[in-house]
């Protein structure tokens, strides 16, 4: 096949990749234009670069379902079901998170902010696509270099710059850990194809050792780890959501997540020799580090919220406990006997995408630009002045404490009923922890919701409206009680999403 | 059974179960502009309209279900194995999520004669509560009738739930309306109360849910397609019997949650205090009806499901438990100063005599259990609105500084002398028929726990009818309170009067005609006493035997 042939194919199933990309471009050269020499803008110039955002995003949306699912073959790519679900969770979440970024940002950075929103979600469904080392470590990059402009682009005080710093150095650091995992995979089996790797490690494994392989899962875990917001490289994450606005701590309290789940999802069953997830679980010492940082990352979480009176630390440290619970899914994986965990992991993303990111957009929606809340008593007296914030935000977080009736409770049952049902008693034991760390979560989460309606507002807020993260806000409130009462669909498209062969 | 009614009682009971959720969400939304007048004439509103709903579903299950012309009772819903001992008349089932080929919740909502019962007493003591309020009840009116209403959708959702997930989503929803009801409404260590209340009760609550786990991975992984279902779970177990060292530890793990709920001795510590700190209607419901999720968890999950460790464990655990709490609870309240104490700690006692019922497994010690149930509910519940009344009069609840009130309040104290004897168990009135049952079944059972539990009954009229003759009797005292001149006590007005009279009657009416209660509960507890009637034969044939008995066999229990 000539190599224009190959890329011509390679290029039809990136469609709604290339459609992203070549929004972010346009924004990049054309917004510097559209700017005066002194950074002034014109006024609303915002808005019309939030609506090419969401237009490039219905673009990239209506490819999604037109996109083909294939095999993994020898090509760069291999869009299957599970690229399927990733693209659906990112392109949905992309649309939340403009939403959130909408108000969040100054007309005279709003192309670049919202480009590099673009960008950051075509490099997570690249992770997902690539079927080679090289690929998968180019998306991870595409995802990180992006969020570091994001986070300086919102907000320039000393606080927002230390974040940005400690979040750059640190994830230049972990990405070397990565880099030197790949490297060792590279190493023992001799290529960068995925397909290639798992079918060298299924043949070779009946008679090598293969001890190598589990220095190079440890690594990438370690790597990734940094990105799921896993203890022990969680340190970073209060100092930096408290450095940085709430629209993009909406996006790094998510997107890193997915990309760090999906990364691992691709790599650790390649690493086991298996093409797809049928009958996966991590095993060994594989399965023993995973389920030290599940249960390490939900205690330290959970216990470090509690004591916290800034309200994006203590979301924060709600972030790193849930990166724990979904860390029990991929520690079940997905045997066959009783309910999925890798599934349930899925299930739990997505809902707590959900929770979360309407969590952050209604807390931009009740601050202003120039006074964003910050501190825990800010939401003192918020049932009073914005009756229909706290109520929404009240949903969300009892959805992410994991009491009914919303989507929270089952994401979570679904995690438990797949931790007990394996059967063994480190199940058992994850299952118990992911119970007792709910209660010590709920405990938090209901001081929020106490503080908002129980509590007097000792300052008069001004209000601004902000509609954008208002209808987010909304519509997450709104799924996360939908998809309490009607949870089938997205379990089946997480099912869909593994069944892959 | 034409297929017209079956919607229509469903549709009663969503809309019973969705007035009061619809109320106080409307409560919430418009709280800054609903003062406290109008925010209590809406939660009167809604908590009207569902308990009109729901007796209309009590009238229409009792006309349609309990066949009056003594043709047998209407079977059971067509998808209800025959040989499940929880048969639910009436049912909705909405696959709800599958994880799996023999993983799948449902929206599993049903009726039978226990719920639909339980469904109406709540209704009933939610619009007392909102009655009792009225004046009580100054800041944060909206918030207040809100979480009230929240607290009665969960207690309604958790009688018709048929699910077991399902079943402890609405048990967990009564937890926390109830904790800001006494962190914020209750009195001055409201704080500790209500951390505590929350604290034990979902402590237990966990270990319950990690047994019930357990039971559904089990069977799930045994070959059962869908494991939280019930009736199909009971069924299941009925046929497939976990074996009997693992049934033991399922049913304590089980009872965990609900024996702290109930509460049985020793774990009744958190009751008192929440209750002596809970606002009146905060009381009337935790007394009322939250008690009893205990008792109805025991009734619905652990006696269908773990028959044999009921057996081999209630009568010497449970049983025995609960003549201590009898004793125990009664010693107590007789004790006390405190006039709210006294009823907390009566609550302990009463219930002692709802689980003994409720353990000598057959069918009087059922029946009676259950009646119990809805009597302490209604005299309970009646005795802390009197308690409520005294405190708004006279902010004091210590019978030291009360005496001879009959004279100022003739009404109230009329009211309260009444109430007494029928908590009492005066023959004629509901708490005789109750104790009379749970006791008869007791005896046929053990007939010391039922002799030991007798006691209680004595031990009960002495403390009651020393506070009534302390407070209400005897020369007249008053305490002095600043701001409460003598001329502004006044007996009940008529909302108090309103609040009181419906379960005042209903005391007197079950006192005097409990079959027309008795015929409503009277399969569903045939049902599930037919699983230890047969256990000493061979358990699976004479249970399928025993169960089609129950079916077609509408021979009323003789009432004594």
């Amino acid at each position: 096949m000539p190599p224009y042939q190959a890329i011509n194919q390679a290029a039809g199933l990136i469609i709604p990749e290339i459609i992203l990309l070549a929004t972010v471009c346009v924004m990049f050269l054309a917004g510097p234009f559209l700017v005066s020499e002194t950074g002034k803008a014109p006024a609303g110039l915002r808005h019309r670069w939030g609506i090419l955002s969401l237009l490039a995003l219905g673009a990239a949306m209506f490819a999604w379902t037109k996109a083909p699912i294939l095999e993994a073959g020898a090509g760069p790519f291999r869009p299957d079901e599970f690229v399927w679900f990733v693209r659906g969770v990112t392109l949905v979440c992309g649309m939340l998170l403009t939403l959130v970024l909408w108000d969040q940002i100054d007309d005279g950075h709003a192309a670049e902010a919202h480009a590099c929103l673009l960008a950051i979600l075509a490099g997570v469904n690249f992770v997902a696509l690539s079927n080679d080392l090289v690929g998968i470590f180019l998306g991870l990059e595409l995802v990180s270099i992006p969020t570091y402009i994001l986070l300086f682009l919102a907000r320039r005080d000393w606080m927002s710059n230390e974040a940005t710093i400690k979040y750059f150095l640190l994830s230049i650091f972990s990405s070397a850990f990565v880099l030197y995992g790949l490297s060792w995979v590279f190493g023992i089996a001799g290529t960068t194809n995925l397909t290639a790797i798992t079918e060298k490690i299924s043949a070779a494994s009946a008679t090598t050792d293969l001890g190598m392989f589990r220095l190079a899962m440890v690594l990438i875990i370690a790597g990734l780890s940094f990105r799921l917001t896993a203890v022990p490289f969680h340190f970073y994450a209060p100092d930096v959501f408290q450095g940085v606005t709430s629209s993009s701590a909406a996006m790094l309290s998510f997107v890193p997540k997915v990309v760090g789940f999906t990364a691992l999802l691709r790599l650790l069953p390649v690493c086991f020799g298996e093409a797809g997830f049928t009958d996966w679980m991590p095993v060994g010492a594989v399965r023993v580090v995973l389920m030290v940082l599940a249960i390490l990352t939900m205690f330290v979480g959970n216990l470090l919220a509690l004591r916290q009176t800034s309200l994006m630390r203590l979301l924060a440290c709600s972030s790193i406990a849930h990166a724990g619970y979904m860390l029990v899914g991929l520690t079940v994986g997905n045997s066959s006997a009783g309910t999925s965990g890798v599934a349930s992991l899925l299930f739990y993303l997505s809902m707590y995408g959900i929770m979360t990111i309407g969590l952050f957009a209604l807390i931009s929606a009740a601050g202003t630009f120039a006074r964003p809340l910050r501190s825990l008593s800010d939401l003192a007296g918020l049932s009073r002045s914005q009756p229909a914030i706290a109520l929404m935000m009240a949903v969300c977080l009892i959805g992410l404490s994991g009491l009914p009736p919303t989507g929270g409770f089952l994401a979570k049952l679904n995690l438990f009923l797949a931790a007990w049902s394996e059967g063994t008693a480190d199940g058992r034991i994850l299952a118990i922890t992911l119970a007792v760390n709910a209660v010590i979560a709920a405990t938090y989460y209901l001081r929020m919701i106490s503080v908002m309606y129980f509590e007097q507002s000792t300052v008069v807020t001004e209000t601004a409206r902000q509609p954008a993260a208002w209808i987010a806000g909304c519509l997450c409130a709104v799924a996360t009680l939908a998809l309490f009462l009607m949870p089938q669909p997205l379990w089946n498209a997480a099912v869909h999403a593994l069944s892959h062969q | 059974m034409p297929q017209g009614f079956k919607v229509s009682m469903i549709a009663l009971l969503f809309i019973s179960l969705m007035i009061p959720a619809a109320t106080a969400l409307l409560l919430m939304l418009f709280r800054t502009s609903l003062n406290q007048s109008s925010a209590r004439w809406v939660a009167c509103c809604g908590s009207v309209a569902a308990l009109l709903f729901s007796v209309l579903l009590l009238v229409q299950y009792r006309a349609q279900v309990v066949d009056p012309l003594g043709f047998g009772i209407t079977p059971v819903a067509s998808s209800v194995d025959p040989a499940s001992s929880i048969q639910p008349r009436v049912e909705y089932r909405q696959p709800w999520l599958k994880t799996g080929d023999r993983m799948q919740l449902e929206m599993y909502f049903g009726l039978d004669g226990i719920s639909v019962t339980m469904i109406a007493l709540t209704t009933l003591l939610t619009v007392c509560s909102v009655l009792i309020s009225w004046e009580a009840i100054q800041d944060r009116a909206s918030e207040f009738y809100a979480a009230l209403l929240i607290l009665e959708t969960g207690l309604i959702g958790v009688f018709c739930s048929f699910d077991l997930v399902l079943f402890y989503v609405f048990f967990e929803m009564t937890l926390i309306p109830l904790f800001f009801l006494i962190a914020i409404w209750g009195g001055p260590e409201r704080k500790w109360a209500a951390i505590k209340f929350f604290l034990y009760t979902l402590a237990g609550s966990l270990v319950t849910l990690s047994g019930l786990i357990y039971v559904v991975v089990h069977t799930s992984n045994e070959g059962l397609a869908n494991p939280t279902s019930l009736p199909a779970l009971s069924a299941w177990l009925a046929t497939h019997p976990l074996p009997a060292s693992l049934q033991m530890t399922l049913f304590l793990a089980v009872a965990a949650g609900f024996l702290i709920k109930v509460p049985v001795f020793p774990f009744h510590t958190w009751l008192p205090l929440a209750h002596v700190e809970a606002p009146t209607a905060g009381s009337v419901l935790l007394a009322g009806v939250l008690l009893k999720l205990g008792s109805y968890g025991f009734l619905r999950i652990c006696l269908p499901l773990f028959p044999t460790a009921c057996l081999e464990l209630g009568l010497p655990i449970i049983g025995l438990l609960s003549v201590i709490g009898i004793i125990y609870g009664s010693l107590c309240a007789l004790a006390q100063r405190d006039i709210k104490k006294l009823v907390a700690y009566s609550s302990v006692a009463h219930l002692g005599f709802c689980m003994l019922g409720l353990f000598a497994l057959n069918i009087e010690g059922i029946t009676g259990s259950v009646l119990q149930m809805i009597n302490h509910g209604l005299s309970t519940g009646a005795l802390f609105i009197i308690v409520g009344m005294i405190y708004e009069r006279y902010h004091t609840r210590m019978m030291d500084d009360l005496g001879g009130l009959a004279s100022k309040l003739p009404m109230i104290a009329c009211s309260m002398v009444f109430i007494s004897m029928s908590s009492i168990g005066l023959p004629g009135l509901n708490g005789f028929i109750g104790e009379f049952l749970s006791l008869a079944g007791m005896f046929k059972a053990n007939w010391l726990y039922s002799a030991l539990g007798t006691t209680g009954v004595v031990l009960g009229a002495w403390y009651l009818l020393t506070a009534v003759q302390r407070v209400f009797f005897g020369t007249l005292k008053e305490p002095h309170h600043a701001g409460h001149s003598d001329d502004e006590i006044t007996d009940m007005n008529p909302r108090e009067f309103l609040a009181l009279a419906p379960l005042i009657v209903l005391c007197l009416w079950i006192g005097v005609r409990p079959a027309g209660l008795i015929e409503i509960i009277e399969p569903d507890i045939k049902a599930v006493a037919g699983l230890f009637e047969s256990q000493n034969e061979n358990p699976n044939v004479a249970l399928l035997h025993n169960n089609s008995n129950v079916r077609n066999n509408n021979a009323a229990m003789s009432i004594p």
